[in-house]
C-alpha cells in the first residue's frame, strides 16, 4: 500500500520509498524516511494529503505519496 | 557548482557594501523557512537594514551594520532559508556555498543557526552540517510558545552539551532572550576557550583545532555520490536523535492543534480554494480601491497645490514661463509626484504581503494553488503575485518574494507585466468606446482573456527556452504553524520593503519623466521654437515618435500621434489619454467613456494610419498596448527583483511579442475584413 492509500487518521510506517536521490534527500530533511511514523491528516485541494510528522506539518502531492510505500502499523 | 562558487563574493565582500571597517566580523544568520530568522534580523539591527541580491546572483540576503554595547560592531547577514546545506534551489545553493567556502577566511567569522524549538530536528540537522564544514557557530532556538502550546520544551543546557555549541532560546517577536543572544555571540566572536570548534563536539579553540577533522568531508563533498550522500544523511540523522532524544520533551500527544482545525478548512479540496479566492479578493480590492482615493489625493496635491505654489515662487523670481519653470514642474515635480502616487499602494501591498507570511496562511496558498499553476511551471504561490498584478504590476513585482526559489522569482517577474494592470484598463474603456460601442464591454473583457493567455503562452514558452532549468518538483511542502500576526512587526517589515522601494524606484521614475519633458520642450531641427516653447508637435520627442512610427506600419497603427502615445505609455499608460489629447489638441475627456472631440480624432487617426482598416488595426494597438513594457515603475521594481539584465531581456520580450502578436492581429483582421 503507497501513502496516498493509507488510512487517514491512522498512524503510518514508511517503508521503501521509490523517488530520486535529492527528492528522497529532501522528504528525510522533512522526517519523511523509511522507519518513522507518519498520520496523513486529510486531503489537500489539487489531491494531495497533510502529513503528521512528529510535531510538524507537511504537505505533498499526490505524485509523491504514490512513491512511498507504507508499512503495517 | 564551483563554478558559482568563484563567481559569488565571499561574506567579508559585504564589509564594504554595508559600510563597515576592514576587520569587522561577520556574523551570518541561517535557518529553515518560517523558524523567526528575518524578525530575529530585524530584532537585532533595528531599521538599519538592506536587503538586496547577493552580488552575481538573483538571490536577496540581507545585510546591516550590527552595532550594541556589548558586541560592538559586526556585520549581520540573514542568509535565505534552507532546509540543509545540500541545496535544491538558488537560494539554499548560495546560503551553502557562503557557509562553506573552501578557504576558512572568506567564511563568516560565526554562523547563527536559527532553529524552531517546534521541529528541532529540523535545525539540529542544519545545525549538524555547518558544523561539518567547521565554521564556527551557535544554536538559537526560536517559537519556544508555540512549542509550549503543542505541549514541548526544550532543555538548552542538554542541548548545549549534546550538539557541542552554545544554546540561546530567544523569541524574535517579543524580544526575550534577545540580549543573550547577544552576549553568546560576543562570546563567540573573542578568540579563546569559548569560540569552540565545536565538529563533533570537538572543544578545541576555534581556529585553532588540532583535531583530524576534515572540512571537506561535509556538505562540499557531500555533493559526490548519490549513496554517500545519503549515508552521510543518515549519520546525521542519527546525530539529531541523539541530540533531541536528550534535550527535547513532550508532555502530551498535541496531534489536533487549532492550526490543524484551521487547515482543515483552508487546504480543503473545495473549501481551501473558495477561501483562497476570497482571500485574494480582498487582496486585489485593498491594493486596487482603498489605495486608490489616497493615490488621486496625492496626485491632485502635486498637479494642483504644489505645481501653483512652484509656479507662483519661480514667477516671483521672473524665470516664469521660462523653461526652468517647465524642467520645475513638468519635470521634476511631475516625476516626484508619479513616485509618490506609489506609495499608498506599495504600503497596502506589503502590509498584506508581511500578513500573509506571518500569519503562515501563504503556505497555504501554496498547497491550494499549486496543481493549477503547475501548468506554466511555477509552484502554488505564484498565484498571488500575478492576480496583484491585475490591480498594479508594481506591487506585484515586490510581491514575488514570495517565491522561495530565484528562478521562480524571476519567471515570475517576467510574466508579472503581461497582466493588466489598471492603468491599462482606463485606454482600452476609451478606444473600445470609441471604436466599439456597444460592444466595449466585450472587447474589454475579451483584453482580460487575451491577458490571461499570454501569460500562459509566455510562461511556457520561457520555461522551454531561456529558463530551462527551472524546476518542477512535485509539492514537498513544510507548513508552518499558524500565527498571530504582530502589528508593529508587520508595520515595520511593511515600511522596510517601502523605503527599499522608493530608493530603488526614485531615481528611474524621476529621471524618465525629466527626459520625456526635455524631449518634448526641445525643437526639432527645422522648427521655429525655442527650447521650453515649443508646441508638442514640433519637438524632438515628436520628430522621434515620427521616425519610429513606420515600425508600427504592419501592426496598422503607424502614425506619428499613435506612436507618441505609446512612447509615453512606457513612463506611466495613466499619461496615454492626455497625451493623445495634447496631440489632437482636443479636450481631455471627463471620464474614459465618453470619448468626444478625441474619440473623433481617434476614429480618423487609425482610418488614416490603416488604410482603412480601423478595427483592426484599433484591436492590434489594444493588443500591443496589452503586451509592452508597462511602465518605467513597473521596470524600477524588476531592476530591484531580478538586476539590470534580466530587466532589458523582460523589455525585449515584451516588445518582440507585443509587436509581433498586433501585426498578427492586423493582418488577419485586415484579410478577414
Amino acid at each position: 500500500m503507497t501513502l496516498d492509500q493509507a488510512p487517514v487518521g491512522a498512524v503510518a510506517t514508511i517503508g521503501p520509498i521509490d523517488a530520486a536521490p535529492a527528492m528522497l534527500r529532501r522528504l528525510a530533511e522533512l522526517g519523511v524516511r523509511t522507519g518513522e511514523a507518519v498520520t496523513p491528516l486529510h486531503a489537500t485541494a489539487g489531491g494531495g494529503r497533510l502529513l503528521a510528522v512528529g510535531d510538524t506539518r507537511v504537505a505533498l502531492a499526490r505524485d509523491v505519496l504514490r512513491r512511498i510505500e507504507v508499512v503495517a502499523p | 557548482m564551483n563554478d558559482q562558487r568563484a563567481a559569488v563574493p565571499s561574506c567579508h565582500a559585504d564589509v564594504v557594501a554595508v559600510d563597515a571597517p576592514p576587520g569587522t566580523p561577520v556574523v551570518a544568520l541561517v535557518g529553515n523557512p518560517n523558524v523567526g530568522k528575518s524578525t530575529l534580523f530585524n530584532r537585532l539591527t533595528g531599521s538599519g537594514r538592506d536587503v538586496g541580491n547577493w552580488p552575481g546572483t538573483t538571490v536577496a540576503v540581507g545585510r546591516a551594520l550590527w552595532t550594541d554595547e556589548d558586541l560592538g560592531q559586526a556585520v549581520l547577514l540573514d542568509l535565505p532559508g534552507a532546509v540543509s546545506l545540500d541545496p535544491q534551489s538558488p537560494d539554499e545553493e548560495l546560503t551553502r556555498d557562503l557557509v562553506s567556502r573552501p578557504d576558512p577566511r572568506d567564511r563568516p567569522d560565526l554562523v547563527v543557526v536559527v532553529a524552531s524549538a517546534v521541529h528541532l530536528a529540523r535545525g539540529l540537522y542544519l545545525l549538524r552540517q555547518v558544523l561539518e564544514a567547521e565554521v564556527p557557530c551557535l544554536l538559537a532556538v526560536t517559537m519556544g510558545d508555540v512549542a509550549s502550546r503543542r505541549g514541548i520544551t526544550v532543555d538548552a543546557d542538554e542541548l548545549a552539551a549534546a550538539a557541542g555549541v552554545p544554546v540561546v532560546v530567544v523569541d524574535p517577536r517579543r524580544g526575550a532572550g534577545a540580549r543573550d543572544l547577544v552576549r553568546a555571540v560576543a562570546l563567540s566572536l573573542q578568540p579563546g576557550p569559548a569560540g569552540l570548534c565545536g565538529v563533533d563536539g570537538c572543544t578545541c579553540p576555534r581556529g585553532d583545532c588540532s583535531c583530524d577533522h576534515d572540512p571537506l568531508a561535509g556538505p562540499v563533498a557531500a555533493a559526490g555520490t548519490d549513496d554517500e550522500a545519503l549515508a552521510r544523511a543518515e549519520e546525521r540523522f542519527a546525530w539529531v536523535a541523539g541530540a533531541t532524544a536528550v534535550s527535547v520533551h513532550r508532555r502530551h500527544d498535541a496531534r489536533d492543534t487549532w492550526s490543524d482545525r484551521l487547515d482543515r478548512v483552508t487546504t480543503a479540496p473545495v473549501v481551501g480554494p473558495l477561501v483562497f479566492l476570497a482571500v485574494m479578493w480582498v487582496v486585489f480590492q485593498l491594493t486596487t480601491t482603498v489605495a486608490a482615493p489616497l493615490q488621486e489625493w496625492l496626485d491632485a496635491l502635486v498637479s494642483g497645490p504644489v505645481s501653483a505654489a512652484a509656479t507662483r515662487l519661480l514667477d516671483a523670481v521672473g524665470l516664469g514661463g521660462t523653461w526652468v519653470q517647465g524642467l520645475v514642474v513638468d519635470g521634476l515635480i511631475a516625476g516626484v509626484g508619479m513616485l509618490l502616487t506609489f506609495v499608498p499602494l506599495m504600503a497596502v501591498m506589503f502590509a498584506l504581503l508581511s500578513l500573509l507570511e506571518d500569519s503562515g496562511y501563504l503556505a497555504r496558498a501554496a498547497v491550494v494553488t499549486d496543481r493549477s499553476m503547475r501548468a506554466i511551471g511555477l509552484p502554488g504561490r505564484a498565484f498571488l503575485p500575478l492576480v496583484v498584478g491585475f490591480g498594479c504590476n508594481v506591487p506585484a513585482i515586490s510581491g514575488t518574494r514570495v517565491l522561495p526559489d530565484a528562478r521562480q522569482r524571476l519567471l515570475t517577474v517576467l510574466l508579472v507585466p503581461f497582466t493588466s494592470c489598471t492603468a491599462r484598463l482606463t485606454v482600452y474603456v476609451l478606444v473600445a468606446t470609441t471604436f466599439f460601442g456597444d460592444r466595449a464591454g466585450t472587447v474589454v473583457f475579451a483584453m482580460y482573456v487575451v491577458s490571461i493567455l499570454f501569460v500562459i503562452v509566455v510562461g511556457r514558452l520561457l520555461r522551454s527556452t531561456l529558463l530551462r532549468r527551472m524546476p518542477d518538483d512535485p509539492l514537498v511542502l513544510d507548513l508552518p504553524p499558524y500565527q498571530l500576526p504582530m502589528l508593529r512587526l508587520v508595520a515595520a517589515g511593511s515600511w522596510r520593503r517601502l523605503r527599499g522601494f522608493l530608493r530603488t524606484a526614485s531615481g528611474i521614475i524621476v529621471v524618465t519623466v525629466i527626459v520625456v519633458w526635455a524631449l518634448s520642450a526641445t525643437p526639432a531641427p527645422g522648427s521655429s521654437g525655442t527650447f521650453g516653447q515649443v508646441p508638442v508637435q514640433d519637438s524632438v520627442y515628436a520628430a522621434t515618435a515620427g521616425a519610429v512610427a513606420p515600425v508600427f506600419d504592419p501592426a496598422g497603427f503607424g502614425s506619428w500621434e499613435s506612436t507618441s502615445a505609446l512612447m509615453v505609455g512606457f513612463v506611466a499608460k495613466e499619461a496615454i489619454i492626455s497625451s493623445w489629447a495634447q496631440t489632437f489638441a482636443t479636450a481631455e475627456p471627463q471620464a474614459a467613456d465618453t470619448p468626444g472631440s478625441l474619440g473623433d480624432a481617434l476614429q480618423i487617426s487609425f482610418t488614416e494610419s490603416s488604410g482603412g482598416y480601423p478595427i483592426p488595426a484599433v484591436l492590434a494597438f489594444l493588443v500591443f498596448l496589452l503586451a509592452y513594457t508597462p511602465c518605467v515603475a513597473t521596470l524600477a521594481a524588476q531592476r530591484r527583483e531580478v538586476g539590470l539584465r534580466w530587466t532589458l531581456t523582460g523589455v525585449g520580450i515584451q516588445l518582440v511579442i507585443a509587436w509581433t502578436v498586433a501585426v498578427v492581429v492586423f493582418q488577419v483582421g485586415r484579410l478577414i475584413a
